[in-house]
């Protein structure tokens, strides 16, 4: 699955540094329940997934079926209730609150929906943000502004910058500190098709060319197909796994999604 | 930390109209600290100067450690002394307290025409300075043998041994009684004194306090008014000279710390133990003395205000920018952030303004100390100084009350949950649940005071200041807690009529303020902590002031007789005087005597020492209280006083004041001893006929110069006037009490035909009005005149005490206009909704006005509640932290000073509201809506 992903590489190899990972990230019965109106749902309900270092995960569901939930679990912005999530070896749910600040400083790259950049920070401050004194810090941000096409807009507000830079910024943020995990919630739910587009092969090459494991949680068929496998939850559980054959096939990702959605409810049916 | 200050530096740069009104609003609260508290530092620069020239010509001065009644510096200190090669002179010094008149207008003897034994009587003292030719009480007279004079001579020669009846004046006092070099002066009193000649005018530095009188002299060579050798001192008390303190000059070359080290040790075993003075230790009795303590009081109570004040603005603007950001801080903590990273910002937005307010303040305040005069600097050399104290206590306040509104936002903005990063919209936690259940824990905070204060009254003592605390510290927060109740209720009840009133649909009111209920709440208390004190101020004075205003009780008028009263015979003649109820004119003899025992617990209570003493008033007390028409009128049945009649009919008997029984736990019936001042051995004894209620005879006494020898009285006793005039020795009649017959009586007429009567008794002139050395006067005091001079000073002191609440309830009016726009901003696209469906700009405008006011009418309905609990409150405590007279004053609200400063103060708030109103209506609906969408 890794070697399908190096196809699509279009950044060159000089501006690209790999990320070495060691270990994968793995989720082991994960159970998660809210109280809601009185009853309890589960949002994850003996979840498994094991995703591999350098690997593109997409995560489809319908609405409620759990997988922004599982996102934030990997991300330790949630405690799950039962269950382990281990990254490079490290169960989270031993992590203090601080430490799991400095994990996911160190170890994740979080890209959001809506963007969430600093309105009041320029596009370079935003990025430079979580850094701290990461070595090489100005090298690295102008890597990035170089690579994500934003140099002309370093100096621009949020407010002043299209969708799509925005959420390039925002990418741009999550990858100052070169983390090995990049979880991506919805990434291109506020953006229109043709941006959305150019934001998942950013994330292709990224995961490409430098190894980083990618996660994005997704309803879209054009999104998932990016990805090397996509992992479809439904009430929690885990309902099917498939490979999509990347930018080719948005419709056959599309109906393995329906053919799996229908195969469970057949099959829950029968 | 660098991210973190560069995100606290942007919060703030977000908003520039927020962070400039917030500015302002803590420059102003420091600018009034720097202002009041320069005061303060100026009268410290002032005994620092003093201290470094109060010992003149000597290094150091020797005198005993017990400052409290110190006693005289043994003989023996001063001879072992002069033993010391190292010393060149050892002078000692004699500290008296001694009257000066200018020898012209010496006192002559009492007439022949009046009885053997009359005496110059005291005048009133209370409302009139001496002019150049009046007698100056307590001049501080210092006895020296010196050889040189401690300090330059302006003119003539220092004092010289061998001429024993000279006197040094110094220059400011020479000036003030117009007395030059060769002149002559009486000084003593009646009994004791001697004419001298001045010899010489001496430049001596003077200390002066707030108020510009002279303060308590301290035992240094600056203390002087007036040297004499020891021996004339000896002549003008008959008494020997006794050592106060030792002025100490070395010989060249000599070591002063090595002396002082040498010698302090040996200086404390003396059987007096003395110490050594220098400019330091004089300086600091000096910055501890009372003026000193009543002038840093003040400086920090302003400073408490201008904190709570500058706290709340500064807490709503922090508390604003987090509810707007809380999804940015749960960002940030998905991201990066720790929790104390987050708390660090919010406290770093908080130091800022608080640096900022820091800043402004003290500019502001120096430009305004170089345009001014601060009533605390006000008469001193320096007039209002930007000193050590002024900036700390300016830092206090800024960046004391930034710290303390971090607390709040630090802990909510910590609160928001990494995950909340996820969501798409700004989550706030809805406040309105806390509402309702925090009403009943606030009413219970709010009537542990009254509680308190009158259910279990505290002891004397520190018991009282503990007891104020709890319960002034509960109510604070009790009235912070149904704050919320209250914004609902006003929204809910209020916004309606107001509504009404400015033709508004109530849609665009309904809820405005119960939906933002902690930001409104905080703005309304920010403004209800100035107009609660001022409401406080009010209700307290008032309260106060009323227990002491003469009650009806009290005749229309005294004359005085000075200085040697009337015959009491003669007071007949008064009764015929045009104006005069015949009837009811009386003369009286009075005295101020002391308890024989301690009834009233003086040596036990500190704030009452000198109420060790009674005023008792000699009159004939069957026709002042128990005849058909008395003087002195109470609500009495004709059996009632048929009955006093009865009671007063024994040789010693008395009336006095009802809370007198009560403090002292006499009864009628009761008897107790009084010392005659001039005949102590032979104390005499009075017994307890009746009780009356006199409210305000404290003022009556002292007005009236009853208290002729102390400031304070437990009680004003009626006795029978031959019984009083024979134990106290007063052969005539100080006074005449009297009614008027007409209310078209004319007093100053009554003075004039008083004063004729009085010139043809002693067959010399007398003048109608005060008595001067030379020419004995009639002065008529109408109670009237008492009153409304009681009420006058009254609320001099009262408003002077509101400017300060008033000007904090102005400045949080610039936190509710912040808040106002905040609120307005965030409703952008509400409103721009609103005007796009067709509702009008002025209707717009006067929605928002209504907000404004709605806010400020809970910041009065908070300030009435606080002020008039707190009023009722401090008097009732007043009653245990002085004596008072026993007093349990009645409630007294004055409803047209508090409904003047409210309406002052809303017009303020409306005024202040105009801003955003007439901003948002003239922004076009488009712009509103597209405002309203940019928000993250």
């Amino acid at each position: 699955m890794i070697s399908s992903a190096q196809q699509n590489a279009s950044l060159s190899s000089e501006a690209a540094s790999l990320i070495h990972t060691t270990a994968p990230l793995v989720i082991e019965s994960a159970v998660k329940q809210y109280s809601q109106g009185g009853r309890t749902v589960a949002a994850l309900d003996q979840i498994h997934l094991r995703i591999e270092p350098g690997e593109f995960v997409a995560i489809m569901g319908a609405s409620g079926s759990g997988k922004s939930t599982l996102l934030h679990a990997m991300a330790g912005l949630i405690a799950i209730d039962s269950g382990r999530v281990l990254i490079d070896g490290q169960d989270l749910s031993h992590l203090s609150d601080a430490q799991l600040t400095r994990f996911r400083r160190e170890r994740v790259g979080l890209v959001f929906q809506a963007f969430n950049l600093l309105p009041t920070l320029t596009a370079e401050a935003n990025i430079r943000l979580p850094a701290g004194r990461v070595k090489d810090l100005d090298s690295k941000v102008e890597n990035l502004l170089e690579r994500l096409n934003l140099m002309s807009r370093r100096s621009h507000k949020p407010d002043a910058m299209s969708g799509g830079e925005q959420q390039r910024t925002a990418i741009a943020r999550a990858l100052v500190c070169e983390p090995a995990i990049v979880l991506a919630d919805e990434p291109t739910g506020s953006l229109d098709s043709v941006t959305g587009q150019e934001i998942c092969q950013l994330l292709r090459e990224l995961c490409s060319e430098q190894q980083r494991t990618i996660v994005i949680v997704t309803h879209e068929p054009q999104v998932a197909m990016w990805a090397d496998r996509v992992v479809v939850l439904k009430d929690g559980k885990t309902l099917a796994e498939f490979s999509p054959q990347h930018q080719q096939d948005a419709q056959e990702i599309a109906a393995l999604y329906q053919q799996a959605l229908l195969g469970r409810k057949d099959s829950g049916d029968a | 930390m660098r991210e973190v200050l560069q995100l606290a530096l942007a919060s703030l740069r977000e908003h520039p109209r927020r962070l400039l009104l917030t500015s302002l609003a803590t420059i102003a609260a420091a600018t009034l600290v720097v202002w009041v508290v320069s005061g303060y530092d100026a009268l410290l620069k002032s005994h620092d100067e003093y201290a470094e020239l109060s010992l003149g010509t000597y290094p150091l001065a020797i005198a005993p450690i017990d400052t409290s009644d110190p006693p005289s510096v043994p003989v023996l200190v001063a001879t072992e002394l002069e033993q010391d090669p190292a010393v060149a002179a050892v002078d000692r010094m004699w500290l008296l307290r001694t009257k000066l008149t200018p020898a012209a207008v010496q006192q002559k003897q009492a007439p022949s025409s009046l009885p053997a034994g009359t005496k110059k009587r005291p005048q009133i003292r209370s409302r009139y300075g001496g002019g150049p030719a009046a007698t100056i009480p307590d001049i501080v007279l210092l006895a020296t043998d010196s050889a040189n004079a401690p300090f330059p001579m302006k003119s003539g020669e220092w004092l010289s041994r061998k001429e024993p009846l000279q006197v040094i004046i110094r220059e400011d006092l020479a000036v003030r009684m117009d007395l030059a070099v060769g002149q002559q002066v009486y000084v003593g009193d009646d009994s004791t004194g001697a004419t001298l000649t001045v010899a010489g005018i001496i430049t001596v530095p003077v200390i002066r306090t707030a108020g510009g009188e002279s303060m308590t002299p301290l035992r240094t060579p600056g203390s002087g008014q007036m040297f004499v050798t020891s021996q004339t001192a000896e002549q003008l008390t008959g008494s020997p000279a006794e050592i106060s303190f030792l002025g100490i000059s070395l010989k060249e070359a000599t070591d002063i710390d090595g002396f002082r080290f040498g010698w302090a040790p040996r200086l404390s075993q003396f059987s007096t133990p003395v110490q050594f003075q220098r400019a330091i230790d004089i300086e600091e009795a000096l910055d501890e003395s009372a003026t000193a303590e009543n002038v840093k009081i003040q400086a920090f109570a302003t400073t408490g205000i201008s904190l709570i004040v500058a706290s709340l603005v500064i807490l709503c603007t922090l508390s604003m920018g987090v509810s707007e950001r809380i999804r940015q801080y749960a960002v940030l903590r998905a991201v990066f952030m720790t929790r104390s990273q987050i708390a660090l910002l919010i406290g770093l937005e908080g130091f800022f303004l608080g640096a900022i307010g820091f800043a402004g303040g003290v500019l502001l305040g120096q430009l305004l100390l170089w345009l001014t005069v601060t009533p605390a600097a006000e008469g001193l050399r320096y007039q209002g100084v930007l000193g050590v104290n002024c900036l700390a206590l300016a830092a206090c306040t800024t960046f004391g009350a930034a710290l303390l509104a971090s607390l709040i936002p630090a802990w909510r903005a910590t609160r928001v949950r990494p995950v909340d990063a996820m969501s798409l919209s700004n989550q706030t936690r809805n406040a309105r649940q806390w509402t309702w259940p925090l009403l009943p824990l606030g009413i219970i905070l709010i009537a542990l005071n009254p509680i308190l204060t009158f259910l279990f009254p505290p002891g004397f003592g520190t018991q009282v200041f503990v007891s104020m605390a709890i319960g002034f510290v509960a109510m604070a927060i009790g009235f912070t807690l149904i704050t919320p109740a209250l914004v609902s209720l006003v929204d809910q009840q209020l916004g309606p009529l107001l509504s009404r009133l400015l033709h508004i649909d109530p849609k665009l009111l309904d809820s405005q303020l119960s939906s933002r209920t902690w930001r409104t709440s905080g703005a309304a208390i920010s403004m209800a902590v100035g107009m609660s004190l001022f409401v406080a101020v009010h209700v307290w004075g008032m309260t106060m002031l009323d227990a002491f205003i003469p009650g009806n009780w009290a005749p229309d008028a005294l004359l005085a007789f000075h200085p040697y009263g009337l015959p009491p015979e003669q007071a007949d003649q008064v009764r015929q005087i045009d104006g005069v109820d015949p009837i009811r004119c009386e003369p009286i003899v009075v005295e101020q005597p002391r308890l024989l025992n301690d009834l009233t617990g003086s040596a036990e209570r500190a704030s009452v020492t000198r109420q060790d003493n009674v005023v008792i008033v000699g009159i004939d007390l069957q026709s002042a209280f128990a005849s058909e028409s008395p003087l002195f009128e109470f609500n009495w049945s004709s059996a009632e006083r048929q009955q006093m009649a009865g009671k007063l009919n024994s040789d010693r008997a008395c009336l006095v004041p009802d809370h007198f029984l009560e403090e002292t736990g006499l009864q009628i019936g009761d008897s107790f001893q009084l010392v005659p001042p001039e005949n102590p051995g032979t104390p005499v004894e009075y017994a307890i006929a009746g009780a009356l209620h006199l409210p305000g005879w404290h003022w009556q006494t002292k007005q009236t110069g009853f208290r002729s020898r102390t400031h304070r009285a437990a009680a004003i006793v009626f006795a029978d006037y031959d019984a009083v005039a024979e134990d106290f020795s007063l052969p005539t009649a100080s006074y005449v009490w009297l009614s008027y017959n007409s209310p078209s009586a004319d007093p100053p007429q009554i003075e004039k035909e008083a004063s004729r009567l009085y010139s043809s008794v002693l067959n010399q002139p007398a003048s109608a009005g005060r008595a001067t050395e030379d020419k004995p006067g009639v002065q008529i005091m109408p109670v009237e005149g008492i009153r409304q001079q009681t009420r006058d000073a009254a609320a001099g002191w009262i408003w002077m005490l509101s400017q300060i609440p008033l000007i904090s309830a102005a400045i949080a009016c610039i936190g509710m206009l912040n808040m106002m726009l905040v609120s307005i901003r965030s409703r952008s696209w509400e409103l721009g909704v609103i005007r796009a469906i067709g509702i009008t700009r002025g209707s717009i405008v006067r929605a928002i006005l209504a907000e404004g006011i709605l806010i400020g009418i809970v910041a009065c309905v908070i300030s009435l509640g606080f002020g008039i609990l707190a009023g009722w409150c401090g008097a009732g405590f007043a009653k245990y932290t002085s004596f008072f007279g026993g007093l349990s004053p009645t409630l007294i609200i004055p409803w047209a000073e508090i409904l003047l400063g409210m309406a002052l103060f809303l017009t303020v708030v409306t005024v202040a509201m105009l801003w955003p109103a007439l901003k948002i209506g003239r922004t076009s609906p488009h712009l509103l809506m597209q405002q309203g969408r940019a928000s993250f």
